[in-house]
């Protein structure tokens, strides 16, 4: 977890995100790219779950990423899948050197849908871009594999620190988007209650008021 | 008489460490792997090492075949990624020997295959049956030490020797704890549960504050069950661990349970120091045992001994509230 503590009162809000992918493509270096600000060129392999997190600014308001490590290899499903039910966010990763990475994607896709709730952000992130000469995966099809499925795409490279900040700082706009909506969605039907209540039982100056509580 | 070893003192004369000299023969004896009777101990051992290297004739040339081409590409990933702070592991004589052995006892073991982290578990017994061989370290040292051993110096059937021993040294391991890797990995979810309820009875303060902070068990100690603490401890000191495993009955099942628990308490004081979430995980990832030695793994042995005469005959004490 990474070292960065705030005092608890100043922080707005925490969002969980997940980062997902086969064994190798990444995850964990990224995540400690982004929560400490360091590569390493060679780390243990992850086991279960790990979690390490940064405050970040979004809009003037201080904003906790906390994002869980998973394992990548098949056998792990199981443990990590109890985990997308409360992601709010997720990063979906390949290796552009590795095509098999690539070519897996789309089970994690479909593994997301089933166990993540419906409204979670999920961005597809190419990572390794800085070892273009290795390249095994366009960008293009990348690209094409993120529109089919309706995310969005981000090439990255840990080890050369392109695009990590972005695609968290992205996550996080996105998360806070469909937060908002959800709230004023919320609001919407909530006033609307409040409006039906008040034209069926119009004898009543009772009006209840109901408040997004997030 | 003198041609047949009593197991059962060899138990309780390792129980509380071997010492280095002979800890590769115990070693291979506790396991099971190498016959009590002394008569018996070489034909075996040839038998066996040759039956190892048949294996390998048979089967190492299917890791390329399409049904098995993922097991391969998990095992050839991850093991440039073991031990990196441990040189000799870089050496790519030692990456083909673990190669080999892991994907020998994968195939041979559909049912759970290989699983991250069962990599970690050959390495003890490949360390400790290597040290019979390089003589650099302190004499009377009880660590071995690996810092500037040149494998390639190394006789190559002394290599084979080695590899065939921790292969099979490390089967008859997983086969007491197999369902540790099957499917939804049964045995951990099951201890998990067991070291959470246990710690519920014995330090309930502890349990509640992890609750409060909605730290879930699973979160820290699926690693301590699937890879039996290697991550957390210094490779000496699982060592030293498994000289008291390969003696209990049961050890790196059930006797494992109440090492998790007794190591959880062990830091139950900084842990009930930790005030939110943040640090609690921060702590529980990265449990300060860098300095640790035999003695910390002696007592850490002497409760987890405690909790199990507490507990082992009772499970009544454990499942109740």
């Amino acid at each position: 977890m990474g070292d960065n503590r705030q005092p608890l009162d100043s922080i707005d809000a925490t969002y969980k995100i997940l980062i997902l992918g086969d064994s190798g493509v990444g995850k964990t270096c990224t995540i400690c790219r982004f929560c400490d600000q360091k590569f390493h060129e060679c780390y243990v392999t992850s086991i279960g779950l790990d979690c390490k997190q940064r405050v970040i600014d979004l809009d003037g308001s201080n904003v906790r990423l906390r994002v869980w490590d998973t394992a990548g290899q098949e056998r792990f499903r199981t443990l990590t899948q109890s985990y997308y039910r409360g992601a709010m966010g997720i990063i979906l990763m390949y290796d552009i050197t590795n095509l098999v990475t690539f070519n897996h994607i789309t089970k994690w896709i479909e593994s997301i849908e089933n166990m993540a709730p419906p409204d979670t952000c999920t961005v597809l992130v190419g990572n390794k871009c800085d070892k273009y000469l290795c390249r095994a995966v366009d960008e293009e099809r990348g690209k094409k594999l993120a529109e089919n499925f309706g995310l969005d795409f981000f090439e990255a490279s840990c080890k050369s620190n392109i695009n990590v900040d972005q695609v968290f700082q992205h996550i996080a706009t996105k998360i806070k988007d469909i937060k908002d909506k959800r709230a004023k969605r919320f609001q919407r039907t909530a006033s609307n209650v409040s409006l039906t209540h008040w034209s069926m039982e119009s004898g009543s100056h009772e009006t209840k008021v109901f408040k997004c509580s997030c | 008489s003198q041609n047949n070893l009593d197991l059962g003192d060899l138990r309780k004369l390792s129980w509380s460490g071997i010492p280095k000299q002979v800890r590769p023969t115990c070693w291979k004896i506790l396991s099971g792997y190498l016959p009590a009777s002394l008569d018996r101990r070489q034909p075996t051992l040839e038998r066996k090492r040759k039956e190892y290297f048949s294996f390998i004739d048979q089967y190492f040339d299917t890791r390329h075949q399409e049904i098995h081409q993922d097991t391969f590409r998990q095992i050839h990933i991850d093991i440039p990624r073991m031990n990196p702070l441990i040189p000799i592991f870089q050496q790519p004589v030692v990456q083909e020997l673990f190669e080999r052995i892991l994907y020998i006892w994968a195939i041979r073991h559909p049912a759970s295959g290989y699983v991250q982290g069962i990599n970690d578990l050959v390495t003890p017994f490949f360390v400790v049956f290597l040290s019979q061989y390089i003589d650099n370290g302190d004499k009377y040292s009880q660590d071995i030490e690996l810092d500037n051993c040149d494998l390639t110096q190394l006789p190559k059937e002394r290599l084979e020797t080695i590899e065939a021993d921790s292969f099979w040294c490390m089967s008859k391991l997983l086969d007491g704890i197999q369902d540790n890797y099957t499917f939804a990995q049964p045995g951990i979810q099951k201890k998990v549960n067991e070291l959470k309820n246990l710690i519920k009875r014995i330090d309930v303060d502890l349990h509640n504050h992890l609750e409060r902070q909605n730290v879930e068990f699973l979160q820290f100690s699926f690693r301590w069950m699937n890879n039996l603490l290697t991550r957390e401890l210094p490779l000496r000191c699982t060592i030293r661990l498994w000289d008291t495993y390969l003696c209990e009955p049961d050890g790196f099942a059930s006797f494992h349970l109440y090492v998790c628990a007794a190591f959880l308490s062990r830091f139950s004081a900084d842990l009930k120091r930790e005030k939110d979430f943040q640090g609690l995980m921060l702590l529980l990832q990265n449990l300060p045992t860098h300095h640790w030695g035999n003695e910390e793994i002696g007592l850490m042995l002497a409760e987890a001994y405690k909790l199990k005469y507490m507990f082992a005959d009772a499970p009544s004490h454990v499942k109740k509230r």
